[in-house]
């Protein structure tokens, strides 16, 4: 069997590198194609795709690669796909997408911070803060500092009861709970004038039915 | 083998050194071998209270550096035969002159001498904190019942629970005004200690002899009668293992007599 393969695409050509075979032995078969295809080609220059299947170059492999291509200066290369991705990276973004669970007491001065949504089960002290890059869900009392949608994502949501906080904030909004009354609601957003509004947790459905559809697969 | 316990607060002021004295003169009643250790390096005052600054020739630097043997720094309070000593902290010297390892040295060079090594930790939660927790098996955490006060227990809690010490913290709440906390203007014992989520260890009523005795060089403990000596009296007991209930916190109300007088 071909360890390298040639394809013809409609957006140019693509070139399928066998992942079931030894590196080295697709090496010899890529460069052994190039030459070939460097004699048989006119002189315009070509693009090539490289599909790697469920193999997943290092920075060595893809150096060698890019090292057989600048040989032939009238072929370049495109773009290097392959359909599996770095575990710890695919872990973070398997991280990122999960609800978190947290608890216990985050005291004066502590911060909790979370990659994702985060379920947090506890007492949030004076001083403290409790951060996601997500969503916040909290059972139990706050008296703190909540923060969601971290990294500027103001579809978060806070959702727990934040009338005693110091302060929340969602994206860039924020809001100082001392200075009003918010007793009774249970909910935290910003709403479509980007203004950070409070409501009841029933809202969420309508509010954010991605998040709410969430945590129905939960 | 002796047991170390640190006695902190973060704020200032809330009463650390008083309480570090009456704890450990209160075990020394008890017939405990206690030493104390000022770890105020610049600003100490422990034996100040005890009445024992004149005595002073090498403190807890000078061991720290080697200058001075750590028996040859020890000062004995002569009131309690054998029972009680001190290390004081150097007066003119940086704090970072001691390490928390000089800290955990001179400490486990206490242990086989002492049944109590009570460490008097400064405020804050720099360098002189970092150095008297390092030395604890545990810590007892000093607040007042203001919110203040509370908060910054609170963040010291939250320091010393990262170190995991051997013995769990656990609280003294100091200068309780009976009065504030029946009419709702302080937060009550319960309030305080539900908040913190660490175990009670006793209360102390804030009472003019603390400070009257403290002038003199004197403990409030040696006064059996005295309630605030009572709650120190408690406190070395819990910590010596015995179930003691909390003192009742009662306001003295003036009798009809008293009131008909006071009237305008």
């Amino acid at each position: 069997m071909e360890t390298v393969i040639l394809k013809g695409r409609k957006d140019g050509f693509e070139l399928m590198l066998a992942d079931w075979a030894d590196f080295d032995q697709v090496t010899a078969d890529l460069e052994a194609l190039l030459v070939q295809l460097n004699q048989d080609t006119s002189t315009e220059r070509v693009e090539f795709s490289l599909e790697s299947g469920n193999r997943l170059f290092d920075e060595a492999q893809a150096a060698t690669i890019t090292q057989i291509f600048d040989r032939f200066p009238r072929f370049t290369v495109r773009q290097l796909h392959s359909n599996v991705g770095p575990t710890a990276e695919l872990k973070q973004r398997f991280l990122n997408q999960a609800i978190h669970l947290g608890g216990g007491i985050i005291r004066s001065g502590q911060r909790q911070a979370f990659n994702g949504d985060v379920l947090f089960s506890g007492t949030l002290h004076k001083d403290a803060v409790l951060e996601a890059t997500g969503s916040v869900f909290v059972l139990g009392e706050i008296h703190g500092l909540v923060i969601a949608g971290s990294d500027g994502d103001a579809s978060a949501v806070i959702v727990g009861d934040v009338s005693q906080a110091t302060q929340i904030r969602i994206a860039d909004s924020v809001d100082i709970i001392a200075d009003r009354n918010v007793a009774g609601t249970s909910l935290s957003y910003v709403n479509d004038l980007h203004i950070l509004e409070h409501g009841d947790a029933a809202q969420l459905k309508d509010l954010r039915p991605r998040l709410f559809r969430k945590m129905e697969e939960m | 083998m002796g047991t170390s316990l640190v006695v902190t607060s973060g704020k200032g002021g809330v009463g650390k050194t008083t309480t570090s004295a009456n704890i450990g003169t209160a075990l020394a009643l008890q017939g405990k071998r206690v030493v104390m250790l000022d770890l105020d390096i610049g600003l100490r005052n422990l034996d100040v209270v005890l009445g024992l600054s004149n005595r002073i020739i090498y403190d807890i630097v000078d061991v720290a550096t080697g200058r001075a043997k750590l028996h040859q720094a020890l000062i004995k309070d002569k009131r309690f035969d054998d029972l009680l000593y001190v290390l004081p902290a150097a007066q003119n010297a940086d704090k970072d002159s001691v390490m928390p390892e000089d800290v955990v040295e001179i400490v486990n060079q206490l242990r086989d001498d002492f049944d109590f090594i009570i460490l008097d930790s400064p405020a804050g939660i720099e360098q002189g904190f970092r150095n008297a927790s390092a030395g604890a098996d545990g810590a007892i955490v000093v607040t007042t019942p203001e919110v203040s006060s509370v908060s910054d227990a609170d963040r010291i809690v939250g320091l010393l629970e990262q170190q995991e010490m051997p013995i769990a913290p656990r609280l003294v709440i100091n200068r309780i005004r009976p009065h504030m906390m029946t009419d709702g203007r302080s937060m009550d014992v319960d309030e305080i200690t539900k908040h913190l989520g660490i175990g009670l260890l006793g209360i102390v009523v804030d009472d003019d002899e603390v400070i009257a005795s403290t002038n003199k060089g004197e403990t409030v403990v040696m006064e059996p009668d005295n309630p605030a000596s009572q709650g120190y009296r408690n406190i070395a007991r819990r910590l010596l293992g015995e179930s003691v209930p909390l003192m009742a916190i009662e306001e003295k109300k003036p009798g009809f007599w008293a009131r008909l007088f006071r009237r305008n």
